[in-house]
Formats: structure tokens, C-alpha cells, sequence
């Protein structure tokens, strides 16, 4: 590994731990609206940890997912809210929690969870199919559509936020805006810190079959690659993350762009390096911006966080289509 | 070895074959053929990525009944238009030609260096030209193979400058020399008769002719093939578009 490289690794080890570190202790009082950094007190002790590890399960696995995405689709753009993947999984959770609530019944984590994945599959293979040009997904036609379907489906939440009672409305909309949770469901916590660590070791390994995906498919084929099998892992596995990431937090824009090329950018675009870099971008991203909104306060409480990873990523992904459309895709 | 027996395929409007023909271990075959006569679809097929109806044997296994793995390890193809936006450096890509095969760095490094390519290893295939980047992929085929492999080409030398056309044919050359089996689409029709040892030509989807290039590559069966006149040129009678010798395209 070059010096640069491990200087990348390095830079994004450090800068996950300090996120970590820095969630845990920083507080701003609401009165006075003064800052500290101080370990906190036994009672909020159990709430930053599960917030940072929340935050840190929720930002690898949309940071994980878009690296699968933008590998196994040739295509720099592609990203979980890029490609109405995360709107889709908060449709399907939004439907569970509707039916729920219509039935009577408790819409328990696993519900979610598969709701989100039906959701999120079911918009990731009507983007696929709309962004199909002569057999292989477009990649500006493939956002185009991506961005049509998270809009639709963005249009069904707001449906359906309006059918369910007062109360249950403003849990919807916190929820819609993206947060980092304080008190997750452990079964959800839990399945996604799992599913990210299942997911990152395969990916890790295959690291190699990963780059024989950014080749042309009669190469990849004739070295064994198996293209068409690992890219419907690849889809599979980027459905269940996202699923899992949204029914925790609800749909976090851009996580899922601006982490896989905050850590090319550092560790080149070998998946060797670029898949754990992809997961300690994505946890510096979510968890920074989750510590970045305990001290923000613009007089309306605190910024939901999905705010914050929209106002990063938004200009990231300008940037990154312009070059896109410039057709320089190596040189990202 | 490569052999093919009723080979046949639909591709939309076009159909290939029935195509027998048989690409003998150390020596070099040409595919020689007009625009649209099937050349790439035939290479294609005989390396398993696109599946027709006959039998396709590399070194007397059936292809379609190899697993991936095994397929890889006995056959390796560089397609006509390689990709050329691989963010990749030249060494990764060269390697992943050892994706499904024991890693062996000397194979790497000795590809590297029969292209040229020592002094670009670090680079990024996709700030190479397109000559660079054609080198790179002819070095991935000859490092996923056993010296004694089967190399399948598809106009390898198009991109290429004359100096690294011959040079490409002077490894191309090593590899039959060394036991190995090279098939390769070829549209300069002097270096095919040049270097080839052996030649198929191909027109509307089927085999109209195979056996050695001298007897395949003259003029006569030359100008019924493309429909246009041919010469013989110099000692080696290299066949040369007659258009060419004396040309005037006012």
C-alpha cells in the first residue's frame, strides 16, 4: 500500500473515532445555549451511545450501499436517494405503519424492515428498467428516473402522513426528515449492524470481483467474474442495507454518494481500500452531522439531520454530475 | 486448441453459422472477414459469452460445460472495443486477469513488461491513450493464461502504432511458439498474411473458407470474399487492396 493510501486509511480511521468521540461528549444547553464537551451523566450516557452507534450502523450501511450500487451499475452517480432507493424503503415503512395503524395491529421492527425492503427493491428495479438504453441502465437516464420514482414516492409519504390521525403525523414527519435515533429499536439496531458487518466482510473479500464489475461485461465474463451474479448480490445486499438504514433513521439524502468518493478520493477506486474507506466516510458523514446538529440551533430546536447530509451532499453531487456529464469518469 | 462444431447463433436480424472449424494449439489462426460478417459474434461465441446451439471444445473440454472458473482458466479473450473509463491503475487491472486463477505476480510482471507497460503500472487505465489501453488488456489476457493457453482477439493491433503492432505479433507469435492456441480477427490483411500461420475467413455469418494464410490469404480468394481486386505485393506477395497500389481517390 502506498504512502498516500495509508495516509487515506488512516485520515478516515481517525476521523470516524473522533465523530464518535466528539457525539458522546458534546451538549449545548437549551437555555442558555452554551456549549460543553464533558462524558455525560449517567442518565444521557445510555442515549449518546445508542444515538452514536445508531448513527455509525446507519452511515456505513448508506455508505456501503452506494459503493454497491456505483459498482455494480458502472455508473459514479448512482446512490441509494439518487436512485429513489431510500424513498422507496420510506414508502414501504410508511405503508406498514399506515396498514398497522388501520388494523389495529403493532407494526413490530421486523415489519419495517420489510417493508423498506420491498419498498426500496421495488423502486430500484422500476429505475432500472425506466433507465434501460440499448440493455444496460443509462447512467444519466438511470437518475433522471431514479429522481422521478424518489419523487413519486416522496408524494405517497405525504399521502399517507395525511390519512393517519394528528398525533401519529408529527412521528411521520420527524421521521420522513431523516434522525438519527436515541432510542433505536434494538431489533433494528441490532439487524443493521449486523447486515453491515455481514455485507462489509463479502464485500471486502470479493473486493476483487467488485473491480472486475468496472470493466466491460464480455471481459468480466471471460475471467471469471460471473458480472451478472455478483451484480444481483450486489442490488440485493444495497436494497437490504438502505431498507435497514431507513427504517432506522428514515431516508438520509446523499450518505450514500458523497461517502464512496470522499474515500476514492483518498484510497483510490480499488475496492480493496474503497469499501471499508466507503463505510468510515459514511460514518464520519452521519455522525458528524449529528453531532454538528446538537449545537445548531436556528430558533426551531434542532436541525433534523437529514437537513445537514442534503446541504453537504446536494452541491457534492452538483459537482459530481457536471464531471459525469463531461464524460471524466476515471478521473473521480 | 480451439474447435468448434455446428456452431450456430441468432443475433436480432443476423444469424451465424453453422460454423466448424478448428484453431490449432501453436500456431497463430486469422479471422479474416468484411464489415458484418459475424467475426466478433464467432470469437464471442467460442469464448462463452454468448451461448448458441453446436459444441465449442478448448482443449478438448465442451465450454459450456465449464464452470466459470475453469473457463477462465483455460481461455482469454481482449474484445474489439475495450473498456476505457476503467479508474483502475494498469497493475490492478493486469491482475484481475488472475481473478479466478492462482495469483502469480511473476505472470503479471512478465506481461507488464512484454507490453511496455513497467513505467505506467501506478497510472490510471482511464488517463491512458487508447493504444496504452489496448496494451493493458492484451497484458490481462496474457497473464490470465498458462503459457500454453488460449488467447482469443478481436483486431488487437487496430489501436496500435506499426512499431507496437509488431510487437503485439511478436508475443502473439511467443505464446504459439510456446504451445499455446492464438485466435485473432485481423483486418490488416499483409499482417495476417505476415504472421499468421493458419486462416478462417468469414463472410455472412458463415465459414466460406479455412487452411494455411498463404493459400487462404491471396488474391484471388481475397477479392471473392471482400468483392474488391487485390495484388500480391513484394517477395512475401502480401495482399494489398489493388485500389491502394497507385491510389487516386479524387
Amino acid at each position: 500500500m502506498s504512502r498516500q493510501r495509508l495516509c487515506g486509511v488512516g485520515l478516515l480511521l481517525l476521523g470516524a473515532v473522533a465523530v464518535l468521540v466528539l457525539r458522546l461528549l458534546v451538549d449545548r444547553d437549551p437555555l442558555s445555549g452554551d456549549i460543553s464537551l464533558a462524558w455525560p451523566e449517567p442518565a444521557w450516557r445510555g442515549l449518546r451511545l445508542h444515538a452514536a452507534l445508531a448513527g455509525a450502523a446507519l452511515g456505513g450501511a448508506l455508505a456501503l450501499s452506494g459503493t454497491l450500487l456505483q459498482a455494480s451499475l458502472r455508473n459514479v452517480l448512482a446512490a441509494p436517494s439518487l436512485l429513489g432507493v431510500a424513498s422507496g424503503a420510506g414508502l414501504g415503512v410508511m405503508a406498514v405503519l399506515y396498514v398497522a395503524h388501520v388494523s389495529g395491529m403493532h407494526a413490530s421492527s421486523g415489519m419495517w424492515t420489510l417493508g423498506a425492503f420491498i419498498g426500496a427493491m421495488g423502486a430500484l428495479l422500476l429505475v432500472l428498467q425506466l433507465g434501460r438504453r440499448d440493455g444496460w441502465p443509462d447512467a444519466v437516464t438511470t437518475i433522471l428516473a431514479g429522481v422521478i420514482v424518489a419523487t413519486m414516492a416522496s408524494a405517497g409519504m405525504v399521502l399517507l402522513q395525511g390519512l393517519v390521525p394528528e398525533g401519529l403525523r408529527g412521528r411521520f414527519l420527524a421521521w420522513a426528515m431523516g434522525t438519527v435515533p436515541e432510542l433505536p429499536e434494538p431489533g433494528l439496531l441490532w439487524s443493521t449492524v449486523a447486515l453491515l458487518g455481514v455485507a462489509g466482510i463479502v464485500a471486502f473479500l470479493g473486493a476483487a470481483r467488485l473491480d472486475a464489475l468496472l470493466l466491460s461485461e464480455d471481459t468480466a465474463i471471460t475471467i471469471g467474474a460471473q458480472p451478472e451474479r455478483v451484480r444481483t448480490l450486489c442490488l440485493l445486499a444495497a436494497g437490504l442495507l438502505t431498507a435497514c438504514a431507513v427504517a432506522l433513521a428514515g431516508p438520509l439524502a446523499f450518505v450514500g454518494l458523497v461517502a464512496p468518493h470522499m474515500a476514492r478520493r483518498l484510497l483510490g477506486s480499488g475496492h480493496r481500500l474503497l469499501v471499508p474507506g466507503s463505510v468510515l466516510a459514511g460514518i464520519v458523514l452521519v455522525v458528524g452531522a449529528d453531532a454538528l446538529r446538537q449545537v445548531l440551533d436556528l430558533g426551531a430546536g434542532r436541525l433534523p439531520v437529514g437537513v445537514l447530509t442534503t446541504l453537504i451532499g446536494g452541491p457534492a453531487f452538483l459537482v459530481l454530475l457536471r464531471r459525469a456529464m463531461r464524460g471524466s469518469h476515471a478521473a473521480l | 486448441m480451439l474447435h468448434c462444431d455446428q456452431l450456430t447463433l441468432r443475433l436480432g436480424a443476423f444469424t451465424l453459422g453453422p460454423v466448424c472449424a478448428e484453431a490449432q494449439r501453436g500456431a497463430i489462426t486469422a479471422l479474416v472477414g468484411p464489415n458484418a460478417s459475424g467475426k466478433t459474434t464467432l470469437l464471442r461465441a467460442l469464448c462463452g459469452v454468448l451461448h448458441g446451439h453446436g459444441t465449442v471444445c478448448a482443449d478438448g473440454q465442451v465450454v459450456a460445460d465449464c464452470t466459470a472458473k475453469e473457463r477462465a482458466g483455460m481461455l482469454a479473450f481482449v474484445p474489439q472495443r475495450v473498456q476505457g473509463d476503467v479508474p483502475l491503475t494498469v497493475e490492478a487491472l493486469v491482475s484481475l486477469g488472475r481473478l479466478r486463477r492462482p495469483n502469480a505476480s511473476e505472470r503479471i510482471q512478465a506481461a507488464m513488461a512484454a507490453l511496455g507497460l513497467e513505467a505506467l503500472r501506478a497510472r490510471p487505465v482511464g488517463q491512458l491513450s487508447v493504444g496504452q489501453r489496448q496494451r493493458v488488456h492484451i497484458a490481462r489476457a496474457l497473464a490470465q493464461i498458462e503459457p500454453d493457453g488460449i488467447l482469443v482477439l478481436d483486431e488487437p493491433t487496430a489501436p496500435l502504432d506499426p512499431d507496437w503492432a509488431h510487437r503485439v505479433w511478436v508475443v502473439l507469435h511467443g505464446v504459439a511458439e510456446a504451445g499455446g492456441t492464438v485466435l485473432s480477427s485481423v483486418h490488416d490483411l499483409a499482417a495476417a498474411r505476415a504472421v499468421a500461420d493458419d486462416a478462417w475467413l468469414l463472410r455472412d455469418g458463415l465459414l466460406v473458407g479455412s487452411g494455411s494464410a498463404t493459400s487462404m490469404l491471396e488474391p484471388a480468394g481475397l477479392e471473392s470474399l471482400f468483392g474488391t481486386a487485390f495484388v500480391a505485393l513484394g517477395d512475401n506477395a502480401l495482399p494489398m487492396p489493388a485500389w491502394m497500389d497507385g491510389a487516386d481517390v479524387s
